[in-house]
């Protein structure tokens, strides 16, 4: 094995990053947030009175949740930004994509409800 | 997966003078040039497969009533055709380009990950046999390249030809990703000092916006495939209206990924152009920032297009009008790099070698195919001309007029460094111009066919139908077509072993592959060069000011091609660079490995299991394929010995 | 984004010499990041768009689950406590996780193998767990091939602990290689790239857990679904007016 004392560029930018990072009490910490909106999503879905608001609260909650398992988690909050840019890209293009096709087909069925809306 | 792997860099220091030669060396070759190689011959091999499919397909219908084929024949054929030339010829033929000559262009000694890439190749013949395959079992896919369903189902098409077909493309498509994968990370990461983004060669531009699509892109047929396989093995109904699923969904599945495979399919060529204009016009390349800008644009539009394949299914006016008109946009930045090309030729020094031709050619009939395209995306004139020749014509003029020329430009431009020899220029220009002749021959009547009314895909048509006469004429030309890649093959098999030497810089071109030996060592670069210059030949040669200064025509043929030197170097460095005695103290190349091709054959056991009834191992109502148990194991073995290959050889 | 890579290129400053796989001591790279942990995020990304073809293809049929063929249907058979502790271990599976990584880049090799191997543990609860969901569904008459719903809930939920299960073997793989020595501090990148793909596994079960699981299945009156339907295709006429 090579000599470990010569660090390379990246790494050096790592340790860098490394002394904002998290440690393991931020990390539990972390983890109970996540906990505690699982536990959330749940009891929403049993309760009756916010019926209305249920679809749109789960949402935001699994974003939420998304959000912070990618950041934390993941490190892309503390990492070079480059790997957020390449995730968050594909990602964008894939919701892009995929909400379209799901407009396409609403759309689809609407007219077939309806006939044409124009 | 290959990612488990310990870190392993595998860096030991060997003698790297001369290229091990002999079977086992292919086998095990790591080397992004020969890969490079065998992913250019097997491919060409299988475009004159797909070509000979063409040929019989014209043969068919070169008078009515025809009776060459039978009608399911016919299917098989057009099917055929259709996914060869795609993912059997045009894809790996960039491929090719990509592995030789993008490394080279950023200055690097080999791919990000050599074995990764090596792993790509085999996995992409392996998807190539499976496919092919079903000619040695009787059961042809004949379907259509967009395998439709409900044709794909079983009830419609119970034999095994759907499984090769689909099976084959999963294959292919992991094979895709992978090289893909490696390419991008190649390109932002190795490259040599001084290589900036905004420096690249417009090449390796290409090779990374076609590497993002493809990474993007494949994962939606994937899914689709997948589909497709739970509906015909497992029995569930994704794709039968019958029990609530739906045809349109595989539809829409594979053109989000079919309309981006489009333009992976045609950037390579707009790349390869980009790289071929300037050279032959003795000009920088006319607005660079532009053409990557364009690129990008094309790139990113070509993800939000994908139902103008479906105008005619049902959508409704308003997804059709927000479809058409998305796709009208895509012209834009196609005609500002088409204006860019022609910038770039504007007072030059025009020099009309093979090359040349066929960079010029390529932009001319590509042109041509992109107007008709904007016509097909008015709705109103898709739904007229929709399944007919018409839209034959259309793709032909971008795939075979865009693509094909733009690769056999390619390979005439590039010739030299593979081989150290140049291709014969005579036969070059005969060779282009019959292409060019017979190529508007067989498809420029199209046109008429189409908007006469016939349809595609039929195996035959009447006496009466008005049509014979352009038919005659396609045929025709098709077969001036095949003479012109004979012409083609002559001319690689005679120049290999008498073509005049080439030197390092044939073409006084101003990229960084051309300031190595023809053909490059095997670790291309003794010293990793420092780039000061978007173009660093000519920088280097003609000075910083060179964009302005345009009398830079040196004489073009024979021996002064022939004796033409790197022009970056000084005689010192290059003395330097001949000289072998220290050709092994720094320079670390990774070793062999056979773990790649052992991965890939392990994939290739899996995927054929489920193609054959036997062997199969029952247990209760479960038959499982004993092919694909072998295969996994077989994998599992290669992924973890390319995992655990060590790292270092003791020293 | 080209302008993003050229920027950060130039604040890198720096190239390479020769190749190599990524090693603590490789050679620098020209973005200044690893190769392999450039190639696993542009794997994630290449998944993103996996999963979005089987989720939106789970959604395309969602409506039709409640009313084609023959039950059960979701609202029937989808036992939310159960796969709320599933979606709960997994959820608890990263932060085992991080941990483990924390304590390897530390130095804590002992920490490490412990938090790896509980990490392993619960991706194997959770896949159990999704096991027995299963085969309880298939016994209550839920199959592929029973209804859309059968076919849609088994390929993307069966898809999705595959990708756990490829993540299992990997983690093992790891925690052997470690348990042989072959895992210490410098090597903490190749946890931290299987970690990525962990995390991505886990996020995309967050996904799934929301729109598979929460979202409401019961049917809405005939009325509200013409309302709903009628408000998108709408919305698209609208989109549609401003672009023209």
């Amino acid at each position: 094995m090579a000599s470990h004392a010569h660090f390379s560029a990246d790494q050096e930018l790592q340790l860098e990053h490394r002394q904002h990072h998290p440690g393991n009490a931020e990390y539990v910490k972390i983890a109970i947030i996540l906990a505690i909106i699982t536990l959330a999503e749940v009891v929403i879905w049993y309760m009756e009175s916010v019926k209305d608001l249920l679809v749109p609260a789960l949402i935001i909650m699994s974003v939420a949740k998304f959000l912070i398992v990618v950041g934390y988690f993941m490190h892309l909050k503390f990492d070079n930004h480059f790997f957020s840019y390449v995730f968050f890209f594909g990602l964008g293009i894939a919701m892009m994509i995929f909400i379209s096709l799901g407009f396409i087909f609403a759309c689809h069925e609407a007219v077939t409800f309806f006939g044409d809306l124009t | 997966m290959a990612s488990i792997a310990r870190p392993t860099t595998q860096t030991i220091a060997r003698p790297v003078i001369q290229a091990p030669s002999g079977l086992w060396s292919w086998l095990t070759t790591i080397d992004h040039k020969r890969i490079g190689l065998l992913y250019g011959v097997t491919a060409f091999i299988l475009f004159l497969v797909g070509g000979i499919e063409a040929l019989l397909i014209r043969t068919q219908l070169i008078v009515p009533q025809n009776g060459v084929l039978t009608a399911d024949q016919y299917n098989s054929m057009f099917t055929m055709h259709g996914t060869t030339m795609i993912f059997l010829a045009i894809m790996p033929l960039s491929s090719a380009l990509f592995n030789y000559i993008m490394p080279l262009q950023i200055g690097a000694r080999d791919v990000a990950f050599p074995r990764l890439n090596a792993f790509s190749y085999w996995v992409f013949l392996a998807g190539a046999v499976i496919l092919n395959m079903s000619w040695l079992f009787g059961t042809v896919p004949s379907q259509g390249w967009y395998g439709y369903a409900p044709l794909t189902d079983n009830s419609w098409n119970p034999t095994r030809a759907v499984d090769f077909w689909m099976i084959g493309l999963q294959v292919l498509g992991v094979a895709s990703i992978a090289a893909s994968l490696n390419f991008i990370v190649t390109i932002l990461n190795l490259r040599a000092p001084g290589v900036t983004m905004m420096r690249l060669p417009i090449f390796t531009w290409a090779t990374l916006i076609t590497s993002i699509m493809i990474v993007l892109a494949f994962p939606s047929l994937t899914v689709g495939l997948i589909l497709l396989m739970m509906d015909r093995f497992t029995g569930t109904h994704f794709y039968a209206p019958a029990a609530g699923g739906d045809p349109l969904l595989w539809q829409h599945l594979f053109w989000i990924f079919g309309h981006p495979e489009v333009y992976i399919m045609i950037l390579p060529a707009f790349g390869i152009a980009s790289e071929i204009i300037p050279v032959f016009s003795r000009k920088p390349l006319f607005g660079y920032a532009v053409m990557v800008y364009a690129l990008a644009a094309i790139a990113f539009l070509g993800f939000g297009v994908w139902a103008h394949h479906m105008f005619t299914t049902g959508l409704g006016p308003t997804v059709n009008s927000v479809f058409a008109s998305s796709t009208m946009l895509i012209a834009v930045p196609t005609g500002v790099k088409i204006f860019n090309w022609l910038g770039t030729m504007w007072l030059g020094h025009l020099r009309f070698t093979s090359a040349m031709l066929f960079a010029v050619g390529m932009v001319s009939m590509f042109t041509i195919g992109g107007i008709s395209g904007v016509m097909e995306a008015v709705v109103p004139i898709d739904q007229h001309q929709n399944d007919s020749y018409l839209v034959i014509a259309h793709f032909h003029y971008v795939l075979f007029g865009g693509s094909m020329f733009a690769i056999l430009g390619a390979i005439y431009y590039w010739f030299p460094k593979f081989s150290g020899r140049l291709l014969n220029e005579k036969l070059g220009v005969w060779n282009f111009w019959l292409t060019f002749i017979g190529f508007n021959a067989t498809f420029f009547p199209m046109h008429f066919l189409g908007l006469e009314g016939m349809p595609r895909r039929y195996y035959s048509y009447g006496d009466h139908s008005g049509w014979a006469f352009w038919n005659h004429i396609v045929s025709f030309g098709s077969y001036l077509l095949a003479a012109s890649i004979l012409v083609f093959l002559y001319n690689v098999a005679r120049s290999l072993q008498h073509g005049e030497i080439a030197g390092d810089n044939p073409w006084d071109a101003p990229t960084l592959e051309w300031s190595i030996p023809s053909p490059p060592p095997p670790y291309n670069f003794r010293e990793i060069p420092t780039v000061t210059h978007r173009d660093p030949l000519w920088a280097a040669k003609y000075g910083e000011g060179h964009a302005e200064e345009q009398a830079l025509d040196v004489t073009v043929g024979g021996k002064t091609i022939a004796r033409s030197q790197a022009p970056d170097e000084s005689p010192a460095r290059e003395a330097a660079r001949r000289d072998p005695v220290e050709e092994n103290t720094h320079i670390h190349m990774p070793n062999p490995s056979y773990y790649p091709l052992i991965a890939a054959f392990g994939l290739f056991l899996l995927s054929v299991g489920p193609l054959f009834d036997e062997p199969r191992i029952h247990y209760e109502s479960l038959h499982l394929p004993l092919f694909s148990i072998i295969g996994i194991i077989v994998l599992l073995l290669g992924v973890y010995g390319w995992s655990f290959e060590p790292a270092e050889t003791p020293e | 984004m080209a302008q993003a890579i050229a920027e950060q290129t130039q604040a890198a400053g720096i190239g390479h010499e020769g190749t190599g796989h990524g090693h603590a001591d490789h050679p620098p790279t020209s973005l200044g990041i690893n190769h392999r942990k450039l190639l696993m995020w542009m794997f994630l990304a290449s998944d993103c768009m996996f999963f979005g073809s089987l989720i939106a293809t789970y959604m395309i049929y969602r409506g039709r689950t409640e009313t084609v063929g023959n039950g059960p249907f979701p609202s029937n058979i989808l036992d939310i406590p159960y796969t709320s502790v599933s979606a709960f271990v997994l959820l608890m599976s990263s932060l085992t996780m991080v941990l483990s990584l924390g304590a390897l880049q530390r130095g804590d090799l002992r920490g490490s193998r412990v938090w790896l191997l509980a990490t392993a543990l619960l991706g194997t609860i959770f896949v159990g767990g999704q096991f027995f969901e299963f085969t309880d569904f298939y016994h209550q008459g839920l199959s592929l091939q029973q209804n859309m719903f059968g076919a849609t809930f088994f390929t993307l939920t069966g898809f999705h602990g595959a990708h756990v299960t490829i993540g299992i073997i990997w983690l093992l793989t790891l925690l052997f290689v470690s348990l042989r020595g072959g895992l210490k501090q410098e090597d903490s990148l190749d946890l931290e790239i299987a970690g990525l793909y962990w995390h991505f596994v886990d996020i995309v079960w967050v996904v799934i857990f929301t729109l598979v699981y929460l979202l409401p299945y019961k049917q809405m009156p005939k009325e509200g679904a013409e309302h709903a339907l009628n408000l998108l295709g709408t919305g698209a006429h609208i989109i549609a007016t401003i672009f023209f």
